[in-house]
């Protein structure tokens, strides 16, 4: 609330260097897009090649891609493997974050450390330590053991934007709900619940896109499956594939689209990394 | 009050309620965790791990050569990339949060989506900016500024370093973000009441206020691309292994899982003292200036 109604009462001693700054940022979001445009613009050239002059705008790749097998396939797999481990993670992280966020309890800032040790650690170290794992009980590799690696990966984000919310949780309605005749149960599906659904759902989605992305850790415990990332690798690390940009810009709309979603229902603002 | 009342109760259904996450954890992370340490000190030959206990795989990640180099190259491109993302956010995350109001949402969400989608898009993205043919010696060559290709531009550690501040650049901007926005502006008027001039004001009271979220940030960098083990491969070419990439080979190509997990366990030791230190240094910094 504070930082929306900073720049007015900052604005009347504001200093020289504010122009320099705007320039400044102007450039950096323009580092941070250049790539993102450079590959959405030769995803639609019709040459092969990446290189200008752009010759003339085609959907070729486009099209030879949605009629790939191995493409549809990836794509199968990857759905599969997002929608499953969003699932999951509704279910484990929803009550890991309203426990965490609302109560204080003996171990809670150790198992608060165990919950978020997973997004400091480099997906390497997860990677390998799972197919260690994996491979030392004799475990097959196989979609199910990237819903596992995902899992781990995915929970601390679920917690973390979930609970951005939850810290503001009045509790003093769920009182009232009870003062006023409510089951506990019934206080839940009745009050905490449509207040917490915003952030549960914002939540889930971006589970769901950081799972559709995964490639660090799916690298190590995916076997011979395949999923969307894991198909791009393979085909760029052979040549320059023109089909790449264009699976790559399918890849990254279905990622702003989600964002987008997310954004309306949490504030964005407010996940704290 | 009822909290006290039905604390007990209460206390237990915590537990319950995170059993299934935390049984996650322990099974999936922690568990995982330990085999990986003890792999390490495992004789292993062709993909098979034998039960006999060795310091072996430690004494060749610490004398070997090649790797001693590769951790190096690592912790410099680690922390070069890390002290480039701080140096770029900060001004930005400074000027989002105090004198930005339009656009404001706009910049974020796209700082959102960089952090959460197509981390392997982006670092392809530059292999085809940089590449010989790619985006910007075709570019320059088109205007006629050159006339052959740039070879610097690709398979080097400058195009190491460029895509890993692309890429981590979100991870650091969002704790800076987020720590700039926890001040008190009350804090910083009354600094200039008394007589501060703004750039004092930074100095004294944002800069020291924001300082953990500048830690987190670098150290989120700093981590992910010392043990980065994609863009060497893509962009980097054989200018200087990292260490990341050689813990890969011994797990997917030699099948020496024991040197693989020493190797990872002495470069995360390393990067965790770094950490340590530079915090306890930061700290030192900051008590000695206020």
């Amino acid at each position: 609330m504070s930082a929306q109604t900073l720049p007015t009462s900052i604005d009347h001693r504001r200093p020289i260097c504010i122009p320099w700054l705007m320039i400044y940022s102007g450039c950096v979001i323009i580092f941070l897009i250049f790539p993102i445009v450079i590959i959405l613009l030769f995803s639609f050239n019709s040459s092969p090649s990446v290189s200008f002059p752009i010759r003339g705008l085609s959907l070729h790749w486009y099209s030879e891609i949605i009629k790939s097998q191995v493409f549809l396939q990836a794509l199968k797999n990857t759905m599969l493997v997002a929608s499953i481990v969003t699932l999951l993670c509704i279910m484990f992280g929803t009550l890991a974050a309203l426990v965490l966020t609302r109560f204080r309890f003996r171990f809670h800032n150790a198992i608060q450390t165990l919950f978020f040790l997973p997004l400091s650690l480099p997906g390497l170290f997860i990677g390998i330590s799972l197919l260690s794992f994996f491979v030392s009980i004799n475990f097959k590799l196989s979609l199910g053991t990237v819903i596992i690696a995902h899992l781990i990966y995915t929970l601390p984000y679920f917690v973390l934007v979930a609970s951005a919310r939850l810290e503001h949780f009045d509790h003093l309605i769920e009182e009232a709900a009870q003062d006023l005749g409510c089951t506990s149960w019934q206080t839940f599906w009745k009050v905490t619940f449509p207040i917490i659904a915003p952030s549960i759902i914002g939540a889930a989605l971006v589970v769901f896109a950081l799972s559709f992305d995964e490639f660090l850790i799916t690298f190590f415990v995916i076997g011979s499956e395949s999923t969307l990332p894991m198909l791009i690798w393979s085909m760029m690390r052979r040549s320059i594939d023109p089909r790449v940009n264009a699976i790559s810009v399918l890849l990254m709309l279905s990622s702003t689209v989600l964002i987008f979603v997310v954004s309306k229902f949490v504030d964005i603002s407010e996940i704290k990394l | 009050m009822s909290p006290l009342i039905k604390d007990r109760s209460i206390r237990n259904l915590n537990y319950w309620l995170l059993s299934p996450s935390l049984t996650l954890l322990v099974f999936f992370f922690i568990l995982p965790s330990l085999i990986f340490f003890v792999y390490s000190f495992l004789t292993s030959r062709y993909y098979q791990v034998e039960w006999i206990f060795t310091l072996e795989n430690y004494y060749r990640a610490l004398t070997t050569p090649v790797y001693r180099d590769a951790m190096l190259n690592s912790l410099y491109i680690g922390l070069l990339a890390g002290i480039l993302t701080t140096l770029i956010s900060y001004p930005l995350a400074y000027y989002l949060t105090f004198h930005m109001s339009r656009g404001r949402n706009l910049v974020l969400f796209l700082v959102v989506i960089s952090l959460l989608g197509s981390y392997l898009v982006r670092v392809y993205a530059w292999r085809t900016i940089l590449g010989r043919e790619g985006v910007i010696n075709s570019f320059l060559m088109m205007i006629g500024l050159i006339n052959e290709p740039l070879l610097f531009l690709l398979f080097s550690r400058f195009a190491v370093i460029i895509t890993l501040v692309h890429v981590f650049l979100p991870f650091t901007l969002l704790p800076i973000i987020s720590s700039l926005q926890n001040i008190p502006f009350e804090l910083i008027e009354v600094a200039k009441d008394l007589g501060c001039n703004p750039l004092q004001a930074f100095l004294k009271v944002t800069l020291p206020l924001s300082i953990t979220g500048v830690f987190s940030g670098f150290a989120y960098t700093f981590i992910l691309s010392a043990a980065d083990y994609i863009t060497p491969q893509l962009v980097g070419g054989t200018s200087g292994g990292m260490i990341g990439l050689s813990i890969t080979n011994q797990f997917v190509k030699v099948g020496n899982m024991g040197l693989g997990s020493a190797l990872s366990f002495v470069f995360f030791l390393i990067l965790i003292m770094l950490l340590g230190l530079l915090r306890w240094g930061l700290g030192w910094l900051v008590m000695k200036h206020s």
